[in-house]
Parts: structure tokens; sequence; C-alpha cells
């Protein structure tokens, strides 16, 4: 028996261990202290600024997602974070791969694996939404 | 070669879908609130039903498996009255039951490799 692909599970422990690293790794930026070598090898202090603060954002987004008692909001958070923070995880993966090289290839690897996730979430979240907007209009019109 | 400007820009775009995602998620709450009001519906009551709509496939499928479990369970406890019964019939007729094994849970469920997933 196949189950239906609908509302997918917000609180998957992976989901929300990923989303406390992401929080690890973006707030020490925010508060100005020690940040990835190869990020801020390669950014303006700005930029780093924004890839923290998205990280942090993100990451709480999808806490906030595995704490809320409603699963529309919980869809909504998750639809606002998991992209945001699959681009920054590339972007550090392709960081870590321009500062080391093949060295870097690893760590860079489960990084974009990170990346990767996010988007595979990301779209799993946007469809159910798109299905949540279609049951609206269903109850709206009947 | 210097990936250095490409990262800066995938930062900015990062930052950006970050804005653009957020609003996206704002506006289209809006707009199913607004289509939910303009029917006159308390919306929270459309929202509630609508995600009722989506989950039905899984609580129907959970709902006929419990009762599948249920009947199972029932067979189950019917054979080992059974079972029991028969011992007792054997010893009253003086016969030493023979021990009665029952067998081993298929650890794979009788499921094809394929099949079978973690839930």
């Amino acid at each position: 028996m196949r189950m239906p692909d609908t509302i997918p599970a917000r609180r998957h422990p992976h989901q929300v261990f990923v989303a406390g690293f992401a929080i690890l790794a973006g707030l020490p930026v925010l508060l100005g202290g020690p940040s990835a070598g190869s990020l801020s090898a390669s950014l303006p202090g700005w930029l780093l600024a924004v890839w923290g603060f998205t990280l942090t954002v993100g990451g709480l987004a999808i806490l906030g997602a595995a704490a809320v008692r409603s699963a529309i909001t919980a869809l909504y958070l998750e639809a606002a974070a998991h992209l945001p923070l699959a681009i920054m995880a590339y972007a550090y993966a392709a960081a870590l791969v321009n500062l080391a090289g093949i060295r870097g290839l690893s760590a860079a690897a489960i990084v974009a694996g990170f990346g990767l996730a996010s988007t595979v979430r990301a779209a799993q979240v946007i469809r159910t939404l798109r299905r949540l907007g279609r049951a609206v209009q269903r109850q709206v019109g009947a | 070669m210097n990936l250095e400007p490409l990262l800066q820009i995938a930062v900015g775009v990062g930052g950006l879908a970050g804005l653009a995602s957020l609003t996206g998620v704002i506006l289209q709450r809006s707009k199913i609130h607004a289509e939910a009001k303009k029917s006159g519906a308390d919306t929270a009551q459309v929202l509630a039903d609508a995600a009722a709509d989506l989950l039905t496939p899984y609580r129907e499928q959970v709902g006929e498996l419990r009762v599948e479990v249920r009947g199972l369970r029932g067979e189950v406890s019917a054979l080992r009255r059974h079972v029991d019964q028969l011992d007792r019939l054997l010893l009253a007729a003086g016969i030493s039951p023979p021990p009665f094994l029952w067998p081993p849970v298929s650890a794979d469920n009788d499921l094809e490799p394929r099949e079978q997933t973690n839930g």
C-alpha cells in the first residue's frame, strides 16, 4: 500500500537537528563572533552578516515549524525558510572548495547535501501549499 | 579559478530569496484568507477543513489498518483459546499435550524487499 504524498512530517529529528545546527553556524557570525574561515575569506562583512542572518532566521523558522501546533502555519514557516537556507548552504560549500580545493571536498559535500535536502523539502512544502490553496478554493466554491 | 565574485552573488541572491520567500508566503496566506473571507465563511474553519481534506487519505488508511489489526488480534486470541482448550482436553484424556510452538514472526512481514519501507 502506498501512502499518499500529502503534508510531510515537519518534526523529523534530522530536520530539527540540522535547523539547530544552522542557528549554531549563523548566530556567532551575527553576534560578531568567529565565522567560517572560508566564508570570511570570500565575503565582505555585510554579506557575511546576510549569510549569518539567513541561517539563523531560517533555522529558527524550521524549529518554529516543529514547535507550532498548526500544520498549516508550520508549512508557511518551512516554505519561507528552506530555499534561502539551501542557497546559503551551496554558497558555503562552494566557499569551502574555493579555499581548500580537493581537501575541502568532503566537508563541502556534506554542506551541499544539506542544501540539496533543503531544496527537495522546499519543493515538497510548496507542492503541499499549492494543494492547500486548491483545497481552499474547493471549500469556498462548494 | 577564483569563485569569490560568484560566491558574493550567491549569498546576495540567497538573502534576496529569503526576503522573496517570506513575502511570497505572506501574500499567499493573505490571498487564502481573502478567498475564504469573500465567501463569508470562517477563515479558520475553511483552512482547517482544507487541511483535513489533505490529510483524509492518511486518516482513512490508518483507520482501515487499525480495523485490520484489531481483527487480526481477535483471531490470534481465538486461536490461543482453542489451543488452551485442546490442551485441557488432552490432559483430561491423560495425554500430555505436545508443546505448541507459535510460528516465528516473519522478519520481513512477507513483503518483497522493494515493498519494505521504514514507514
